[in-house]
C-alpha cells in the first residue's frame, strides 16, 4: 500500500516542479558533506553526521529536484544513519522514497533497484518483519541473478543476507541452502583462504546450529577461526570475537569444559586488546563482559556492562535499542548473582525502551516478556 | 633501440581494452573505424535504430545524424528519442522531430527537451514520416525516394570521448517485421541544455601514409603526470618496407618546434602484417616518468617508401589507421577522443629533418595510445555508501 501511495506521489511530481533548465550545484560543499558524514559515523556520532547528510540531501535536491536518481545514494546513506540511530521509521521512508525514485526512472529491473530492496530488506530484518524482508531479498536476487549472472558475488552478498534472515525465521534448513550457495561462489571467487569468507561461516554455524547439527556448527566455526589465525596477528579482536563465538556454541551445546576453557582464552587475549577510544575498544569491551559473565566472574562482568551501559546512553541516547539489549544482558547478570528483584526491574526497562521503537510482536519484546514471566513466576516447593 | 614488441590480435586487444579500462588507465584513442557502413530507409515500415550508453545526465536539445545517401525528392523522415526495452525501442518517443535528408550531410535537429540519465539506455529511432507533420499522406518513399543513413564498421562498444564502455551500443534496423542488431557503430550526437553532448561523430574512417621523410602520429595530451609504459598503435603495411621507427617528441611550444626525449625505437618490419593490427611496445625505462601534463608527440617513420597514386598513399611504407570528422556538426572537436580542450590529436611531419614543420588535424585522431597506471582519481568521485549497522538479532549476547 505504501509502495503505491509513493508511486503516485512520484508521478505527480513532474507537475509539482519542472527540472531545472541549467542547474548550479554547489559540488564542492556536496562532496565535502558526503565525505564528512561517512566519515563521521566512524567515529560514533551520528546526529552530527545526520545533520550533514540532510545539508548534502538539500544540495543535491537543490539541483537535480527530489525525483533524480542521484538523490537516492544521499537518501540511502541518511536511511542508514538514522537506522544506527535507532529511528527505524524514518530510515524507512528514506530507503522506500530511494527505491520508488529508482523504480520509477531506472525501471524495475535495473540493479541499482536491486540495491535499494537489499537495503529495506535489512531494516525489515532488524524490525523482525520477516515476511517483506524475504520478499524484498527474494525481487532483488532475482534481478541479480538476471543482471550481473547467478554466479556473481552482488548474488552472493544477498544469498548471505537470506540466509540470516531465513535462520532468524527457523528455516535452518532453506537457510542452508542460500548460504551453502553463497560460500561456493565467494569461495570460487576469493579462493578458499580469504579471510572475507569469515561472515559466511559464522551465519552457516548459526543455521546448522538452527537445524540442530551442532557438529556442522562447530566445523564451521573452526575453520572462520582457522581462516582468522592463519591471516592475522594472534592480538586481533576478531579473533576474540570468533574464539567466543566457538565457546558460545559449546556452552549452548552443552560442552561446559570446553567452553569455559575457551572463554579462558577469550579473556585473557582481551585484557591485552586496550585502547584510549572508548568507542573503538566498546566492542571487546562487551565481549570481555559476556566472558566473563559465562564464565562465573560476576563482579568484573558487572563493571564492564555499568561502563558500557553509560557509554551507550551517551552515544546513543536512553531509548536505543542497544541500551536495552545491554540491559538485558545485565539482567542475566543480576538473576546469576540472586538478585531478583533488580533483574526484573532491568527487564522492565529493557522492554520499556524496546515498545518505543519497536512493534510489539518483535522477537526481542516477546522474549524479554518472556524472561519477565519466568522471573515473576513463583518458585515451586 | 630495440625494444620487444607483441602484436596484439584485434580480439585479444578488446579483451585488454575491457579490462583496463574499468581501471580508467591507458590514454590514447582506441577507437577505431575501418569503413563506412550505410543503411537504407526505402520503405515506411523499415527503421533503423541507434542504441547506445548515456554518458552523462543531461536535458536534451538536439540530435544530429548522418545520411550518406539522399535520393531526391527525398521523402521526410521522424527522428525520435526512445527508451530501451530489453535491447529494442520501446516505440514511444521521448522527443520527436521531422525533416527531409541532404546528401553526404549531418543534420543537427533541435528537439523538445527530455531527461536522460546516465547509465540509462537510449535510441535514436529514424523512420520515414509520411505525413510530414501534417494530418494526411504527402511523401513517397521508395526505390527512387529514400535515404541511407551512416554507421562504421567495427563495433567499439565505447564511448569515442573518453574510451568509456558502453556495451549496449549498437545499430538495430527494423525490416517490417523484427528488429535486428547490425554489429554497427551507430554515428550520432546528442545535445544538451548547458553545453552538454555525447555522441560519436567519427564519420571518416582514414589511413595516414607513413613513408620516406613523412612522419605521421598522434599527439596526446595527458591529464597528469603519466608513467608510460608501452605505447600501443594500430599499422599494417604496404609492399616491403624497412623498418618502422617511433619517435617521442617534446613539444617547445616558446619556439614552436619539437625535439626528441630519446632516441628512436626500432620496430622490425616482420612483425607488422599487411592488415590493421594493433602493436605494442615498450617505452624506453628511463623516460617512462617524464611525461608531464603537456602535449606530447608520438610519431612514427620509415626509410623506404614514396608517395603513390595507389588506394594507400604510398608504396613499401606503413599506414597508421585514423578517424576523423568530416564537418557539420556542432562541438565535433569535443565529442571526439580527449574532448574539452582537445589538444590531443592526429599529427603529421613532412619534413622529417625539420621538426618545426609539422601539421596537427583538428577534428581528428591517429589510433594510438599509451598503457600506463591510472591518473589518480579526481575529486569528485561517488562516495561509498556507509556499511549498514550489524542486525540487532545478531548482537553479541549473554545467553547463545
Amino acid at each position: 500500500m505504501k509502495r503505491t501511495v509513493l508511486s503516485f506521489l512520484l508521478l505527480l511530481f513532474p507537475f509539482v516542479r519542472t527540472w531545472a533548465a541549467e542547474p548550479v550545484m554547489d559540488s564542492d560543499l556536496f562532496q565535502v558533506c558526503r565525505v564528512s558524514a561517512s566519515g563521521t559515523v566512524q567515529t560514533g556520532r551520528y546526529a552530527n553526521a545526520e545533520r550533514t547528510e540532510q545539508k548534502a540531501l538539500t544540495i543535491v535536491q537543490e539541483q537535480f529536484g527530489p525525483v533524480h536518481p542521484s538523490v537516492v545514494p544521499v537518501l540511502n546513506d541518511l536511511a542508514t544513519i538514522q537506522r544506527y540511530m535507532g529511528q527505524y521509521r524514518e530510515a524507512e521512508k528514506n530507503y522506500r522514497w530511494g527505491l520508488a525514485i529508482r523504480q520509477q526512472k531506472l525501471g524495475p529491473a535495473d540493479p541499482q533497484v536491486a540495491e535499494s530492496l537489499a537495503y529495506l530488506a535489512g531494516l525489515y530484518t532488524d524490525l523482525a518483519d520477516y515476511d517483506e524482508a524475504l520478499l524484498d531479498y527474494e525481487q532483488a536476487l532475482s534481478i541479480r541473478e538476471r543482471t550481473t549472472g547467478k554466479t556473481s558475488l552482488e548474488v552472493a552478498n544477498i544469498l548471505r543476507d537470506m540466509g540470516n534472515l531465513l535462520t532468524l525465521m527457523n528455516r535452518g534448513s532453506e537457510a542452508t541452502t542460500a548460504l551453502k550457495r553463497c560460500l561456493s561462489i565467494q569461495e570460487k571467487a576469493w579462493g578458499p583462504e580469504d579471510l572475507r569468507l569469515v561472515e559466511t561461516l559464522e551465519l552457516s554455524a548459526r543455521a546448522a546450529q538452527t537445524n540442530g547439527k551442532g557438529d556442522q556448527a562447530e566445523a564451521f566455526l573452526k575453520r572462520a577461526l582457522a581462516l582468522l589465525q592463519k591471516n592475522l596477528t594472534p592480538d586481533r579482536l576478531e579473533i576474540a570475537d570468533s574464539m567466543q563465538k566457538l565457546a558460545d556454541l559449546y556452552r549452548s551445546e552443552g560442552f561446559s569444559d570446553k567452553s569455559k576453557e575457551l572463554y579462558l582464552k577469550v579473556a585473557m587475549l582481551r585484557d591485552k586488546l586496550t585502547g584510549t577510544d572508548l568507542y573503538m575498544m566498546q566492542p571487546n569491551l562487551y565481549g570481555a563482559a559476556l566472558a566473563d559473565l559465562a564464565l562465573g566472574r560476576l563482579k568484573e562482568s558487572k563493571g564492564l556492562f555499568d561502563r558500557i551501559l553509560k557509554f551507550r546512553k551517551e552515544l546513543y541516547g536512553a531509548d536505543h535499542p542497544k541500551v536495552a539489549l545491554c540491559l538485558e544482558d545485565m539482567a542475566f547478570l543480576y538473576e546469576k548473582e540472586g538478585k531478583k528483584e533488580k533483574a526484573l526491574e532491568t527487564l522492565k526497562e529493557a522492554k520499556g525502551i524496546l515498545e518505543k521503537v519497536l512493534d510489539p510482536d518483535h522477537p526481542a519484546i516477546l522474549r524479554l516478556q518472556k524472561k519477565l514471566d519466568s522471573i515473576s513466576r513463583p518458585e515451586k516447593g | 633501440m630495440e625494444f620487444p614488441m607483441n602484436p596484439l590480435k584485434p580480439l585479444t586487444l578488446l579483451v585488454a581494452f575491457l579490462v583496463f579500462s574499468s581501471a580508467s588507465a591507458d590514454f590514447g584513442n582506441w577507437f577505431v573505424a575501418n569503413k563506412r557502413l550505410s543503411t537504407t530507409l526505402d520503405s515506411p515500415t523499415k527503421k533503423i535504430s541507434y542504441r547506445f550508453t548515456c554518458q552523462e545526465n543531461m536535458t536534451l536539445s538536439a540530435i544530429a545524424v548522418y545520411c550518406l545517401e539522399a535520393l531526391v525528392p527525398c521523402p521526410a523522415y521522424q527522428l525520435s528519442l526512445q527508451e530501451d526495452d530489453n535491447g529494442l525501442p520501446t516505440g514511444t518517443p521521448l522527443s520527436f522531430c521531422s525533416y527531409v535528408p541532404q546528401d553526404h550531410a549531418w543534420a543537427t535537429l533541435p528537439m523538445d527537451a527530455a531527461t536522460l540519465l546516465k547509465g540509462k539506455v537510449y535510441h535514436i529511432v529514424l523512420e520515414a514520416d509520411m505525413l510530414r507533420g501534417g494530418g494526411h499522406s504527402v511523401g513517397s518513399i521508395g526505390n527512387s525516394n529514400q535515404a541511407s543513413f551512416l554507421s562504421t564498421d567495427v563495433l567499439n562498444h565505447i564511448h569515442p570521448n573518453d574510451g568509456s564502455l558502453d556495451l549496449q551500443a549498437n545499430t538495430l534496423f527494423f525490416d517490417g517485421s523484427k528488429w535486428k542488431e547490425l554489429d554497427q557503430e551507430p554515428i550520432y550526437a546528442l545535445y544538451g541544455v548547458g553545453s552538454k553532448f555525447q555522441g560519436d561523430v567519427y564519420d571518416d574512417p582514414g589511413v595516414r601514409p607513413i613513408y620516406g621523410k613523412v612522419l605521421q602520429g598522434q599527439s596526446l595530451h595527458f591529464h597528469c603526470g603519466y608513467t608510460g609504459k608501452a605505447l600501443a598503435f594500430r599499422v599494417k603495411k604496404r609492399g616491403n618496407p624497412s623498418a618502422l621507427r617511433y619517435q617521442i617528441l617534446v613539444n617547445d611550444y616558446r619556439n614552436h618546434s619539437c625535439k626528441p626525449l630519446c632516441p628512436a625505437v626500432v620496430v622490425p618490419a616482420g612483425q607488422i602484417t599487411s592488415n590493421f593490427q594493433w602493436v605494442t611496445v615498450g617505452i624506453p625505462e628511463d623516460v617512462q616518468r617524464l611525461f608531464r601534463a603537456e602535449c606530447w608527440f608520438f610519431v612514427f617513420q620509415t626509410d623506404s617508401g614514396r608517395a603513390a597514386k595507389n588506394e594507400d598513399g604510398c608504396e613499401d611504407c606503413y599506414q597508421l589507421s585514423d578517424l576523423g570528422n568530416s564537418g557539420g556538426p556542432a562541438k565535433a572537436a569535443d565529442l571526439t577522443f580527449d574532448g574539452g580542450p582537445h589538444l590531443s590529436r592526429a599529427v603529421s611531419f613532412t619534413d622529417a629533418s625539420d621538426l618545426t614543420r609539422w601539421t596537427d588535424e583538428f577534428e581528428r585522431d591517429a589510433n594510438v595510445g599509451v598503457l600506463g597506471p591510472p591518473c589518480k582519481p579526481e575529486n569528485h568521485q561517488e562516495v561509498e555508501p556507509i556499511s549498514t549497522p550489524i542486525l540487532l538479532e545478531n548482537e553479541p549476547r549473554a545467553e547463545p
